[in-house]
């Protein structure tokens, strides 16, 4: 360590320089997050099929492939595949992982075998577990179901990818609540019901649909384990385009890609603009 | 939680009370989460771990007929293959989370610390990537580095190249780097912002400068989350499918890719178990000895947890 400290103690750059050079750091980095993002925004367009430089004009025939009359089939009917099992996924995850942090961060389990933090360590555990050891225990257990291929296996599968994220959502928002708002909702003559849904619903409400709005979002996405659970006949989105690439580059992805990117980015703003207002 | 100043007016109603502040009724609120994981994850686990002493999977007709065997668990030890593909996975999972620390930590310590104008903007861009789908993100690299990407494009102009950069090993760090940058942005940025700023004015008030603050206040104080973000990014990179499948090619699969193929293409699941097993428990014992060096707080988001 001295050595370490002698040197600190003669480093003393001046201020400006130091700014200087962490701000071209973070330009940099956002370089490197969003040149590939922009390469596949701008070959989006590109008139060849395929998306290579130079682009040699423009075209729209991409965007086109995905609206109807003439759009791809798989691609839509993933895409409504992908959004269904996300909003059943989503409510599925949102529904038992309140009830879970609900109970987790409000008990005082410490008897020899049940201690509460254990039991909080133990809802993570699908975070920890390899995504591919999640997607081939699931799909050797469907298997064994009859149910391998089907959205149930998704819809079960995916409530378990995304039940640890609303956990770590909602207790985090517990964490904050103050529980004599309730007390007082109860001496006032609430009953336990009513004071749930009257003061405790209301107050956690942010942090159950941020919980979900988060889940959804996971299920839409996930690919590595729902690549071993669907079925060719009925896959999700991330799934064709996998395919599609397997094959070889497709500006259809691009495509694709680039309105992922449009809508990810408008959501983001809106979730930024509603919270920045909730927060103020 | 204080002390009720007026009694419940009712007997039923106190019942109700004391059995909804009951450990009995807590536990029921926990069982479905529990029980989902256990049921569809562990169990599914424990099955996988029998399927590795099988001589052969998937069963046919039941578990009746199983023969059992160490033959799988022979096999991963012995044919070298296995294990230097294990070997690699681990470097390509260590050079990724240490490039990803080096890059996000100034970063993460510049929003933090400097008054910058659009702090938000800024971490909100950097968690931007992290909701658009990490198949079309490695997809990306594909064209910035294949044939008439980028790379190669711009380097016509200087009239070098074309280089063959795609799958190669570089490439698929690079990949691994930007799709798990977010998961070590998010904690190391939440320790440094919770580190209390006056502590760090009087260590200058004593004499320190800025390094010597750093090194004294800042740093140790980011531990924390610099370990949830390190944990994180190791684990996802460790286990990687998507980015070496379409950035590595044969030459530089990873493990994931090597468990994936036994069990869709090969069919032989015993030793794609045993792979699995071996795999999980590596991963597992890790996480267990990092935890036990640094501790876990960071990812929980902080003291309150």
């Amino acid at each position: 360590m001295k050595p370490i400290r002698e040197v600190a103690r003669r480093i003393d750059l001046p201020e400006d320089t130091i700014d200087r050079l962490f701000r071209s750091h973070l330009v940099l980095l956002f370089l490197f997050l969003y040149a590939p993002i922009a390469v596949v925004v701008i070959l989006s367009f590109t008139p060849k099929s395929f998306p290579s430089f130079p682009m040699e004009g423009f075209s729209l025939e991409w965007y086109a492939n995905l609206l109807p009359p003439d759009h791809d089939e798989r691609v839509v009917n993933s895409l409504i595949t992908s959004l269904q099992v996300g909003v059943i996924s989503a409510l599925g995850a949102g529904v038992v992982g309140t009830l879970a942090a609900l109970g987790l961060v409000r008990s005082q389990f410490s008897s020899r075998w049940l201690q509460s933090d254990i039991l909080y360590t133990f809802t993570l555990v699908p975070i920890v577990v390899p995504w591919i050891v999640t997607g081939i225990a699931g799909l050797t257990f469907f298997n064994l179901l009859g149910i391998q291929g089907t959205t149930l296996s998704l819809v079960i599968g995916h409530i378990l990818i995304c039940l640890p994220f609303v956990i770590l959502i909602v207790s985090t928002q517990l964490y904050q609540f103050d529980r004599s708002v309730e007390e007082a909702a109860m001496n006032l003559g609430a009953s336990e019901l009513r004071t749930f849904y009257e003061v405790t619903l209301p107050l956690i409400a942010p942090g159950i649909i941020a919980g979900m709005f988060f889940a959804f979002t996971i299920s839409f996405d996930n690919f590595t384990q729902t690549f071993f659970w669907v079925s060719a006949q009925d896959p999700t989105l991330p799934v064709v385009i996998f395919g599609m690439i397997d094959y070889g580059l497709e500006p259809t992805v691009n495509a694709i890609g680039a309105i992922i990117v449009t809508l990810s980015a408008l959501i983001a703003a809106a979730a930024e603009r509603l919270s920045s207002r909730v927060l103020e | 939680m204080g002390e009720r100043t007026t009694d419940p007016p009712g007997e039923t109603r106190s019942i109700i009370r004391r059995l909804s502040d009951s450990d009995w009724f807590r536990f029921i609120q926990i069982a479905p989460a529990v029980f989902w994981i256990g049921l569809f994850l562990v169990l599914p686990f424990l099955i996988i771990i029998s399927y590795s002493f099988f001589e052969s999977a998937p069963l046919i007709d039941g578990f009746g007929g199983a023969q059992l065997t160490l033959d799988n668990y022979v096999e991963f030890f012995t044919r070298s293959i296995y294990l230097s593909i294990l070997w690699d996975s681990f470097v390509i999972a260590v050079v990724t989370t240490v490039i990803t620390l080096l890059l996000v930590y100034p970063a993460a310590y510049y929003l933090a610390f400097s008054d910058v104008k659009y702090k938000n903007l800024f971490l909100l861009l950097f968690i931007l990537p992290f909701w658009m789908n990490i198949v079309i993100r490695t997809y990306a690299w594909r064209q910035v580095f294949g044939d008439g990407g980028l790379v190669n494009y711009l380097l016509g102009f200087v009239g070098a190249g074309p280089v063959e950069v795609l799958f190669t090993r570089p490439v698929v760090i690079i990949g691994l780097v930007h799709v798990f940058l977010p998961f070590m942005l998010l904690p190391v940025y939440s320790s440094l912002s919770n580190i209390d700023r006056s502590q760090i004015e009087s260590a200058k008030n004593l004499g320190a400068n800025r390094v010597e603050a750093f090194m004294e206040i800042t740093l140790p104080q980011s531990v924390p989350g610099v370990g949830a973000g390190v944990m994180l990014v190791f684990v996802l990179s460790f286990g990687a499918f998507v980015v070496p499948e379409l950035l590595g090619g044969a030459q530089n699969s990873m493990i994931a890719n090597r468990i994936a193929s036994m069990f869709l293409e090969l069919q032989s699941w015993e030793v794609g178990s045993a792979v699995a097993v071996i795999f999980t428990a590596l991963v597992l014992a890790l996480l267990y000895a990092f935890n036990r060096v640094i501790g876990l707080e960071g990812m929980y988001g902080g003291d309150n947890a």
